[in-house]
């Protein structure tokens, strides 16, 4: 299942990622070959009736993580607008979106 | 031809917790800017999640309330889009392994009952807000990260006047349980609305539109009576409806308008998150869950009819809001007299309540002195007019009953004595009137009764009245 | 023998004793930076002025008969995908050249806390994506036994920096072997932990599903000195396990007997010959100490590294779609937002990470999350077995770390599929969220060879004994590159 160009700057799109053509022309290249490698790896396995495993959990025994309701003051907010590349009225800054 | 409208919506509730979804920061409503923010709800690298316990609670609160099953364990899953008020880049929520299924509510339409599905109910995080200035959009973080439940029914809604009916209910079946606080202009109650047109009979699904935008029962209905007409009229003169279309619903013009989409569909990439694990809701929780609960506002109204012999109609507004039901105990309690109590709550003090834009318990007329007033009229120390007259004082001066009757001298005239002596007046300055009313014309005793009551300021004991007139006459 | 060529736990015990301060020993490393840095390049960001503040405060504290914590007045440097508050945090990556996080990891705030004295933040492939560190923007790291070669990554840096004398001590973050396998090619000790052992808050996430922090020293008593600091629950992430730390320097006993270790086959037969011969000789070492070694098949080494590259570029694509020139870091402007963002990330981003994120992106899109992400979760299902069903035997397995030595240097990228096989050894265990460490055990090619040894979850205390003990009788700790001081 090779990746196309088109497939390429879709998912680019997806991803925000902004690609010159000449880097659009070696991603391919390279991805299309790991893509060869992998796709060819993942045939070798019969994973019928494998389930999948989206989590380690190494927890002696089961319990649920959960953090008691308690608001806490977040951080002032000249620190939390401080390493933002553009700020006005208090607020992050960007475009005008639509 | 006819058509059968078929209507789905989705709810959104922001949670009444003290802190955020997954991080500590405050959820209040309205702070500066930027000012309930921290690392890890505004994104930054290195931060990690932490499941707020309470958001859980709530939404097996909702999803019991909502006759739901919940599911052994639940997912949080990531969904990914870029929008300046997703500060990681995707939001938490859950998809394939939601917090609960399969639940129903129950909407009363003209007196019968009807079962709206419910398809899910999971827990999510809000996003920021956007505030669109001249060239610029600012972003305002302290709304990322509130805690939210989604709520989306089956497409079982038939017309306008159901979905808000399904609304109402869900909104009063929310503060029942004190999830949320579910003030719609401020944000905390939404709703998104599918709806598609299919010629009656027809099994298949017509050309589904989203509206967005919807933050009042009032705009819900009206967007969705437009958009019922636009589609019939569409469909009416042959043409087909926008494939995926959103529209939004315009507050002012009273219409709805396509939104502006993305050219390609969306992709959001959903898969289990992997910095927060299953969380596992076992039995024991349910059960603990469920003992917590409330009695709910179907299980209320139809306890009022039992218990207090109350018409269904009397018990579905009492119980249309808890504190109003409450409100309503509170009184029977001290002035046992159920239906009496139910006139008087119906009538002039939820006509107060309205005038002065106040909540039940906010009322300056406390149970107690709601049932001062009662007695004060079955002594007959007050008649029923003067009551009403005392009420208002009760709302505007917040004064109890006893003392603005004593104040005023509104204290109703029983004395027979000086009853007579009015009566033998009003009779003698109306001979005509005495004369019809003995040719038989029964509507001229009213008139006599009235104009007793206005010599003695509406204070004369109108039982009274009548007996000493009848007497003389 | 100079400060700069002593342990942390030497180090200790001269301080302790009163023979040598803090600040003296601090300065003996900047000093020694100052000599061999321009050779090695295994430093981002150096902070002499903190640290000798630091170590002052630690002297002062000695001198009052306070307790200064166990860590006092050592030196440690940090990976620079820790985040250290107020102090510059790069990620290797030109997105975050500037950005001084707000916040600091957790287990960076425990060795302050024990008195630990940070030195400054290493160098590392951008954002961990890479196996040689030359995929960081600002300059690759050389390995300080031949500075034609590259010292392996993602923790280059770190792992160069204490080959060369640079700081006694480093912390790494280890997804599918950037502990390990750079511990391997430099001649040091790498530790990565149990998958919950140690709390990732604070760490700038790879893959969150195997992302660990893990010590780098030149022997095992230093990375259970730092591990006893850094490990325990912490309520910040949800995945640390709820367990408190074991004072694993307490495990280091010198004894083997009895124990049973198995040996992947599979594994040794990737190796190159000198590799191979290496462990062989350190595993006859073993077996003479007591310790019964046994041959065992763990055969799904291909399918384990496609299964990790795809959930790893999976993670990371959504991990990384928080560097969007929002809130922090660079943005490169554009008309619109959608343009901002795309030349903010095509920009900031190096062509590593830009791959590896629009397969993360592929993968888990509609159709390809079955064909590839599915199937990936799946395999790690069936290493989790393979392991599960080796413990039924075994209490240890023992592997080369990596297949080959340290790999020259190259001005141009590395082919890719080349660059993924130096962790085909590490990578098992990361998805089966396994203790792991890497020992120096031989030579080959006069480079370091680097075994492997596997432990069972939360066994830190055995997997440390019996390297330990391992390290007692093959005599490696002493060796020191010889680095022309200029």
């Amino acid at each position: 299942m090779a990746m196309t160009l088109e497939e390429l700057e879709k998912i680019a799109g997806y991803a925000c990622i902004g690609l010159t053509p000449q880097e659009r022309e070696e991603h391919l290249k390279e991805i299309n070959q790991l893509l060869d490698y992998y796709t060819q790896k993942l045939e070798e396995k019969d994973l019928g009736g494998v389930e999948p495993t989206f989590y380690i959990n190494h927890m002696p025994f089961r319990q649920n993580f959960l953090r008691e309701d308690k608001a806490q003051r977040g951080m002032p907010r000249e620190k939390a607008l401080e390493g933002a590349p553009m700020v006005k009225e208090g607020q992050f800054t960007v475009p005008r979106v639509l | 031809m006819e058509y059968e409208v078929v209507i789905g919506l989705e709810v959104h509730v922001e949670l009444k917790t003290e802190s955020k979804a997954f991080c500590s920061c405050p959820t209040t409503f309205g702070s500066e800017p930027n000012t309930n923010v921290c690392p890890g709800c505004l994104g930054l690298p290195g931060t990690l999640p932490a499941i707020n316990q309470k958001m859980v609670e709530y939404g097996l609160k909702t999803a019991l309330a909502l006759n739901c099953t919940i599911n052994p364990y639940c997912l949080f899953e990531r969904k990914h889009y870029f929008y300046p008020d997703l500060p990681k880049g995707y939001q938490i929520s859950q998809q394939t392994l939601p917090l609960a299924v399969n639940g129903y509510l129950s909407v009363y339409i003209e007196g019968r009952e009807k079962k709206i599905g419910i398809n899910r109910v999971h827990m999510e995080e809000d996003a920021g807000k956007l505030l669109h200035v001249g060239e610029y959009t600012l972003v305002d973080c302290n709304r990322a990260g509130v805690p939210l439940l989604e709520i989306v029914s089956e497409p079982h809604i038939n017309s306008s006047q159901e979905a808000r009916a399904y609304m109402e209910k869900l909104r009063t079946i929310l503060l029942y349980l004190g999830v949320s606080d579910c003030k719609m202009e401020e944000g905390s109650l939404r709703c998104d609305v599918n709806i598609s047109l299919r010629p009656k009979g027809s099994e298949a699904s017509g050309t589904r539109i989203e509206i967005k935008n919807l933050n009042s029962f009032r705009s819900l209905q009206k967007a969705l009576e437009y958009e019922i007409e636009r589609q019939r009229a569409i469909l009416e003169r042959g043409g087909a409806i926008e494939e995926r279309a959103t529209m939004a619903w315009d507050e002012e013009r009273e219409i709805t308008y396509p939104m502006r989409t993305k050219e390609e569909s969306l992709d959001y990439r959903y898969f289990p998150d992997p910095d927060l694990l299953p969380l596992v809701i076992d039995p024991q929780w349910i059960e603990e869950i469920k003992r917590e609960l409330p009695e709910l506002p179907d299980a209320r109204c139809q306890r009022f009819q039992e218990q207090y012999g109350l018409p269904p109609y009397d018990a579905g507004v009492l119980t249309s809001s808890k504190e109003l039901a409450d409100y309503y105990e509170g009184v029977v309690s001290l002035y046992p007299e159920p239906k009496t109590v139910s006139n008087w709550i119906m009538s002039e003090f939820l006509r107060l309540l309205n005038a002065y834009n106040l909540e039940p318990h906010e009322a300056p007329v406390s149970p107690q002195k709601m049932a001062d007033l009662l007695h004060l009229l079955k002594k007959e120390i007050i008649s029923t007019k003067i009551a009403k007259q005392v009420i208002e004082e009760m709302f505007a001066t917040g004064k109890g009953p006893e003392d603005i009757v004593r104040e005023k001298g509104w204290v109703q005239i029983s004395d027979v004595e000086a009853l007579e002596a009015i009566v033998e007046e009003v009779l003698a300055a109306h001979p005509k009137v005495v004369e019809d009313y003995r040719k038989g014309k029964e509507k001229a005793l009213a008139f006599l009764v009235g104009q007793v009551m206005k010599a003695t300021q509406g204070k004369a004991n109108p039982n009274l009245v009548n007996r000493l007139l009848k007497e003389k006459l | 023998m100079e400060i700069y060529q002593l342990t942390a736990h030497e180090l200790k015990a001269l301080m302790e004793r009163g023979e040598v301060r803090a600040v003296e020993v601090v300065q003996a490393f900047f000093k020694r930076i100052e000599q061999v840095e321009d050779k090695v390049k295994a430093f981002i960001t150096l902070t002499p002025e903190q640290a000798l503040e630091q170590a002052r405060a630690v002297d002062e504290t000695r001198r009052e008969g306070r307790d200064p914590g166990c860590l006092a007045g050592i030196p440690i440097a940090l990976k620079d995908n820790l985040c250290t508050e107020g102090l510059t945090t790069t990620c290797g990556s030109r997105i975050l050249a500037h950005w001084q996080p707000p916040l600091e990891a957790t287990a960076v705030s425990r060795l302050r806390k024990a008195g630990a004295v940070i030195l400054g933040k290493l160098n590392l492939d951008e954002f961990a994506m890479g196996t040689t560190t030359q995929t960081s923007a600002f300059y690759p790291t050389r390995n300080p036994w031949d500075l034609g070669r590259v010292p392996g990554g993602s923790s280059g840096g770190p792992a160069a920096a204490v080959a060369a004398g640079e700081t006694p001590l480093a912390l790494g973050s280890d997804t599918g072997g950037s502990v390990r396998q750079p511990a391997a090619f430099c001649g040091i000790v790498g530790l990565r932990p149990t998958y919950g052992r140690v709390s990732r808050w604070g760490l700038v996430a790879l893959a969150s599903s195997m992302d660990q922090i893990g010590p780098l020293a030149r022997d095992v008593t230093d990375c259970a000195l730092v591990l006893e600091v850094i490990a325990g629950r912490d309520p910040l992430d949800p995945t640390s396990l709820p367990i408190d730390p074991e004072p694993y320097s307490k495990a280091l006993v010198p004894q083997v007997q009895g124990i049973k270790v198995g040996i992947p086959r599979e594994y040794l037969e990737r190796a190159e010959p000198g590799v191979k011969e290496g462990v062989a000789q350190a595993l006859k070492r073993l077996e003479e100490l007591g310790a019964r070694c046994e041959e065992i098949s763990l055969p799904h080494l291909e399918p384990a590294l496609v299964a990790y590259h795809i959930i790893a570029a999976a993670e990371a694509s959504s991990n990384l779609a928080r560097f969007d020139g929002l809130n922090f870091g660079l943005r490169v402007s554009g008309r619109d937002v959608e343009e901002m963002y795309c030349n903010t990330r095509g920009q900031g981003l190096g062509p590593e990470v830009k791959k590896r994120l629009i397969l993360g992106t592929y993968f888990l899109s509609k159709g390809r999350y079955q064909d590839y992400y599915l199937k990936a979760v799946k395999i790690r299902t069936l290493i989790l077995q393979d392991f599960r069903k080796a413990w039924e035997r075994f209490d240890l397995l023992a592997t080369p770390t990596t297949p080959t030595v340290a790999l020259p240097f190259r001005e141009e990228t590395f082919p890719p599929l080349e660059n993924y096989h130096s962790d085909i050894f590490t990578i098992p265990p990361s998805l089966a969220g396994l203790p792991a460490l890497s020992l120096p055990c031989g030579w080959s090619q006069g480079l370091p060879v680097g075994l492997q040894l596997i432990g069972k979850p939360l066994q830190e205390p055995l997997l440390l004994q019996v390297a330990y003990t391992l390290e007692q009788a093959i005599e490696f700790r002493r060796a020191r590159p010889i680095l022309e001081v200029s």
